[in-house]
């Protein structure tokens, strides 16, 4: 007679240790794989820095470049370098991209991506300077997207391969750019890719363009755009009109203004409890924001900007 | 020689860093985060460059902490530098009336900072 248990036993003990070896095979394979992409990274950035802070040739190369694995790393590293510094001399990085066809390796890349992953290197592709036919290839493949993150990349590329043409690329975009997208423009910005004009931008007829001059206004504290910012209160557009309110706070100008007044009597209650929030946090005293209260305020709602304003342990603007 | 350390959770800007203040000729040495017990080997060094901004903004009073009170003479303490990506006013201010010496927004301009610390490094050999 068959000992069916002896055997299920066996068969459940050999699969059970086969199981656990292909798991610390794996764990291992992997711990290797991160340990030589640490090494590789460290060593190209170490390459790349020390040729863009001392100059010389780049005609030894890195090591182990012709893996493709290893020209996706050159290419993180490139973009990141591009992302976090700025007064580099961006030629290098371009030749570097050109060298070893970065660009093209990410179009690639992220065309055999999908979800998330593409998204990554599609904003890799963005961050670095790419040849005018993979940009081109780029854009047809993936610039139709309604996947607002890849839309997001598209436009960072767009705008780093066109620098002078920033206000119609912004303008042509046909969704609106949220938050984290003003954020990511206002990066590029920053590192001196995109002019700082915001006099053109403020007065600009594309919801896009304003917002981003509202960004630009706000992040550098510019209080010689008071006029513009206040016009822009009264615009047909609710969302670019908060976004004015809300720039004139942050650069703590004066409230006492019909403009103001006449957009707080706009808002809904959850709007105005947020704008109230807002304009305790910058420091306005509660006298200053009485003055552009609603004549018909909730007397709850009047309580929670003398409470807001008493939790806050800041010098008062009044 | 003169002792530099640098604290931050991003390896790739640790590592960035590292390799661009080696130009200087200064011992360099990397932490990944702030703790109470980085506290002692932080102050022997002539510089911290710190990545992470909370420590002088929380009440920790990390920059009295590592300068050891008031006791240590000037040429004792350990000069700060922070970089952060924070850029509001109000942050700046803060962590400079907590002790931070100087104060760097993210991106940063790598030739730039090595000559700040290149000519810190030359006031300190004069005197």
């Amino acid at each position: 007679m068959v000992d069916w248990v002896g055997i299920y036993s066996v068969v459940l003990l050999v699969g059970s240790i086969l199981m656990t070896a292909m798991v610390l095979v794996y764990t291992r394979m992997r711990a290797c794989r991160t340990r030589v992409k640490q090494s590789l990274e460290r060593c190209y950035l170490s390459i790349l820095n020390r040729h863009l802070l001392e100059g010389g040739d780049l005609s030894s190369g890195f090591p182990l470049i012709d893996r493709r694995y290893s020209r996706l790393i050159l290419a993180t590293i490139v973009a990141r370098l591009g992302a976090v510094t700025y007064g580099y001399d961006r030629s290098v990085l371009a030749a570097v991209v050109r060298r070893y066809a970065l660009d093209r390796l990410l179009m690639q890349q992220a065309s055999f991506s999908f979800g998330m992953r593409r998204v990554q290197w599609l904003h890799t592709f963005a961050m670095i300077d790419s040849a005018e036919g993979v940009y081109r290839r780029t854009l047809r493949r993936f610039g139709r997207s309604r996947n607002r993150y890849m839309a997001l990349c598209m436009t960072l590329a767009a705008l780093n391969h066109n620098p002078e043409r920033s206000i119609a690329i912004l303008a042509e975009r046909r969704m609106p750019l949220s938050t984290f997208d003003l954020s990511e423009v206002l990066m590029m910005l920053k590192r001196g890719l995109i002019p700082v004009a915001y006099q053109p931008l403020l007065r600009s007829e594309y919801k896009n363009v304003r917002m981003l001059g509202l960004c630009i206004v706000r992040y550098f504290g510019v209080t010689e755009a008071e006029d513009d910012i206040v016009a822009t209160i009264s615009s047909s557009d609710s969302e670019v009109a908060s976004s004015a309110l809300f720039t004139l706070c942050a650069l703590r100008l004066r409230l006492d203004r019909n403009e103001v007044r006449h957009a707080s009597q706009r808002m809904n209650e959850d709007e105005r409890r947020a704008w109230y929030r807002h304009l305790a946090a910058e420091g306005y005293s509660s006298r200053a924001i009485a003055k552009v209260l609603p004549a018909n305020e909730q007397p709850q709602l009047r309580e929670y900007v003398e409470q807001t304003v008493a939790s806050y342990k800041r010098c008062l603007t009044n | 020689m003169y002792k530099i350390a640098i604290i931050s959770p991003d390896p790739f800007l640790r590592e960035l860093l590292c390799n661009s203040f080696a130009l200087t000729e200064a011992e360099i040495s990397t932490f990944e985060r702030w703790s109470d017990s980085l506290l002692v080997p932080l102050s022997r060094c002539n510089l911290v460059v710190s990545l992470i901004g909370y420590p002088f903004l929380n009440g920790y009073d990390a920059a009295l902490r590592l300068r050891g009170g008031d006791e240590a003479t000037e040429n004792e303490r350990p000069r700060i530098y922070v970089l952060s990506w924070l850029h509001d006013e109000q942050n700046v201010v803060s962590m400079l009336e907590s002790g931070v010496d100087q104060y760097f927004t993210l991106p940063v301009n790598i030739p730039r900072l090595c000559g700040k610390i290149a000519a810190q490094i030359g006031e300190w050999r004069n005197g």
